[in-house]
């Protein structure tokens, strides 16, 4: 072994002798050391770059060179390390501050040589290179744009880190990866990038980079291939432009428009119909306005007429094209019985328009009888309303809708004339019957016998009744045909109910009834019609008076109530079965008790007392039960009603 | 009831005959000389040639109706403006205005008739005659007149 020792040994200083020739030319700085790490030799370029002398290197530890300024920590797990485990260390860079040279960053490679225990250490100095491409790399860095660099094979050599935000992927997982993995269309990214190997250059090429969480980067790539000193193709430089914002701002405007498009759309969906609707509205209106039997104008603020009706043109002869524009006060003259024209401003519609008449939408104006001119100057009784037309509280307008009331007029005077003729016509007879009857029965004109005497007293008291009858259905159509008229004044209650009772005593004493009369003494007067008043207290005390048996009692009470009274009428009577209350005030209905006790009753007074009282704005109610008694309650004078017509004349 | 003293002349002016005959006879039972007359110009003829002290009218006759008889009445003669006239009344509706009109300016009663009795009749005729030449006294009847015209069964009528 000895000699086999030394021939390795000769064999080593032989080999190192080569070595130390050959690193000597090599442009890279170069060391060799044993395997304590003590350095054997050195390349000049070495001595050159980290300026030490030759002689303070060899024989000394790696560490301890330059004034232990080569104890990099770095370095000695390099060497310390990972030589003795792999026998190689492939460009690891090391970065370090020297005292005398300063920083320095250096690229290593080194390799034990088998047997001979040797390691050689080939260090680079990369400072200024690495300088420049770190000053490459932070403008990169400080690019916010996704940039990248890949192999002419497609595979990404190094990113940044836009690219790291824009996909979500770390760098080093990044790099060695196929570039196309990270769009949305891998097909036109490799498309992409054989573009830039076959022209050199691509400019603002569209892809959309995917985030692994699914967030889309929409770019366009600036891409240029890079070349080694030779013009060899190494890769490609990629530089993309964030444009999503743009385009997502692009989008919004897109989408803006739509959406403008689609609200433009449904607004002017919505306008039609609205239009439709008021084309409806007004096809309506303008239906109902010409299938109006009236005739109706409208006119506007100034009282020209803008508008009237078939009605209209049938009535007075004008036709719509004549008249509108001109003002309706002159287009229709009106005047009184007596032929006088009626002054403009004392037109209704005149004061509808100057606002003089109470002017709510609701409100009409009925308007006075008046005579109208017709175009060919002949005239008709009108009748009719004027509505003023408002807009945000303002009178724009008026319709007046007007009616010829010849006919009814004359309706009028032919239902006058029959009730005229049927009171007149009808009791003539009865006068002759109830004169001729009395005389006899007074024997005026001879003695009677007995039977003579009743029978004549029957014919006497049937009149009498028929015409009570009469006065009661002549009461009743004159209700119905609502010519009655209300005529309020000064009424005395107690005044009217004592004549009342005045009429009634035959009946009262012949009874033996007792009247009691509780009255309020603040109500002596109310107002009241005097003539419907007495004929609600004849009614209710003469039922009293007859349906109540001999020794009963009849109360009258007075009391005030608001501006009126309420007067009840109770008596002991035989009352009114429960099942006939409901309909005891309805026209000719009678109780089935007092059917019994009085036969020829009418049915009507009650009828006509409850619709003088409604009349007048007054109530009537009844309390009552069977065999002891009815309390009837009215209550009158209570309302300004009393001054209400049953019909408008 | 023969009594010799002079015999009061009325003047019955009415188109119904029944009507006519039971006021004429009762009133001839009752002591009047009695005129009757068909419609109102009979009974102004009759009236101005007789000069009854008093004229039951009625109002809705043929020919001549009483409120015209009445004012030609009044028109023709310094008597015929004095005498009092009862207007005889079914209240009808034509008949209640003119009713009203009439009362107000003249000095004229009226009555309904199908509500009074004969017997009233005769009572109102009375009363009229006695109180005949004071003005004053047939202001009262009138007022008395028109209080009845509320009182009987009826009620007033429009217009």
């Amino acid at each position: 072994m000895k000699k086999n020792a030394h021939e390795v040994e000769i064999l080593r200083q032989t080999a190192l002798l080569y070595i130390k020739e050959i690193i000597d030319v090599l442009r890279e700085c170069f060391l060799i050391i044993d395997s304590n790490l003590k350095v054997i030799a050195a390349n000049d370029l070495f001595y050159q770059t980290f300026n030490v002398r030759k002689e303070e290197t060899e024989g000394q530890l790696i560490f301890d060179l330059g004034n232990r300024q080569w104890d990099i920590p770095e370095l000695r797990i390099l060497l310390t390390d990972i030589i003795p485990k792999q026998g190689v260390i492939r460009d690891y860079l090391v970065d370090h501050a020297f005292e005398t040279i300063g920083e320095k960053i250096m690229l290593v490679n080194a390799k034990q040589i088998e047997a001979s225990e040797m390691i050689i250490v080939a260090i680079e100095d990369v400072t200024q290179k690495r300088q420049t491409s770190l000053y490459a790399r932070s403008l990169i860095e400080a690019s916010l744009d996704p940039l990248v660099t890949i192999s002419a094979e497609g595979k990404i050599t190094d990113v940044n880190e836009g690219s790291i935000k824009a996909t979500g992927v770390s760098r080093q997982l990044l790099i060695g990866t196929d570039f196309s993995d990270y769009f949305t269309e891998p097909e036109k990214a490799r498309e992409g990038y054989k573009l830039v190997f076959a022209r050199g250059l691509v400019t603002d090429y569209p892809l959309t980079i995917r985030h692994k969480n699914g967030e889309l980067t929409h770019v366009l790539y600036n891409a240029s291939v890079y070349k080694d000193a030779k013009g060899t193709v190494l890769g490609i430089f990629a530089a993309a432009r964030d444009v999503t914002a743009k385009r997502s701002l692009e989008e919004k405007l897109a989408k803006f428009a739509v959406t403008q498009d689609i609200k433009v759309t449904e607004r002017t969906v919505q306008l039609r119909e609205k239009v439709k609707e008021l084309e409806e509205s007004n096809a309506r209106d303008s239906a109902v306005l010409e299938s109006i039997g009236d005739a109706l104008v409208v006119v506007d603020q100034k009282g020209k007429v803008k508008f009237v009706n078939n009605a209209f043109e049938e009535l007075f002869g004008w036709k719509q094209e004549e008249v509108l524009g001109k003002l309706m006060v002159e287009v229709i003259p009106r005047e009184d019985e007596e032929g006088s024209t009626v002054p403009f401003d004392e037109r209704i519609l005149s004061q509808v328009l100057a606002g003089k008449r109470n002017a709510t939408a609701t409100s009409t104006a009925v308007l006075p009888d008046y005579y109208c001119i017709r175009k060919n100057k002949t005239r008709f009784l009108a009748t009719g309303v004027v509505s003023p037309i408002i807009l945000d509280s303002t009178i724009i307008g008026a319709v007046e809708v007007l009616r010829d009331i010849t006919k009814e007029r004359e309706i009028d005077k032919a239902k006058s004339e029959f009730v005229s003729l049927a009171s007149h016509q009808l009791r003539t007879p009865t006068t002759s019957i109830n004169w001729f009857s009395e005389m006899l029965i007074n024997e005026e004109v001879g003695t009677l016998n007995q039977k003579q005497k009743e029978y004549c007293q029957e014919i006497h008291q049937g009149n009498q009744r028929m015409i009570e009858l009469m006065n009661a259905l002549l009461t009743v159509s004159k209700i119905e045909l609502g010519t009655f008229v209300i005529d309020p004044a000064e009424v005395n209650i107690p005044g009217i109910i004592d004549e009342v009772l005045e009429e009634l005593q035959p009946n009262i004493t012949d009874k033996l009834l007792s009247i009691n009369k509780e009255y309020s003494d603040d109500v002596l007067q109310i107002t009241s019609d005097a003539t419907l008043t007495r004929i609600i207290f004849q009614n209710l005390l003469s039922n009293a008076v007859e349906y109540t048996p001999k020794k009963g009692i009849i109360t009258i009470t007075i009391t005030k109530s608001g501006s009126g009274v309420q007067i009840e009428v109770k008596d002991t009577g035989c009352g009114v079965p429960v099942h006939d209350q409901k309909k005891l005030f309805t026209k000719f209905f009678r109780a089935s008790n007092a059917q019994k006790l009085r036969p020829d009753g009418t049915g009507l007074g009650l009828y006509i007392t409850k619709s003088i009282i409604i009349a007048m704005g007054g109530t009537i109610n009844l309390e009552s039960e069977e065999h002891k008694g009815s309390t009837f309650s009215v209550t009158i004078g209570n309302q300004d009603a009393s001054k209400k017509e049953l019909k408008a004349n | 009831m023969k009594k010799t003293h002079y015999k009061q002349k009325v003047l019955v002016v009415e188109d119904d005959s029944s009507v006519l005959r039971a006021l004429v006879d009762k009133l001839t039972r009752e002591e009047f000389t009695v005129f009757q007359a068909k419609n109102g110009e009979e009974g102004l003829a009759t009236a101005l040639r007789d000069c009854p002290d008093i004229i039951l009218l009625d109002i809705l006759m043929p020919v001549m109706d009483g409120p015209t008889m009445m004012t030609k009445l009044r028109k023709k003669s310094s008597w015929g403006k004095k005498v009092p006239i009862i207007l005889l009344t079914n209240l009808s509706t034509a008949e209640i205005s003119v009713v009203k009109a009439v009362i107000e300016a003249e000095p004229a009663y009226y009555l309904v008739k199908s509500n009074w009795s004969m017997t009233d009749v005769v009572k109102k005729v009375r009363e009229v005659l006695e109180n005949r030449s004071g003005l004053k006294l047939a202001k009262e009847i009138q007022n008395t007149v028109r209080k009845d015209l509320i009182q009987k069964k009826d009620c007033k009528l429009e217009r």
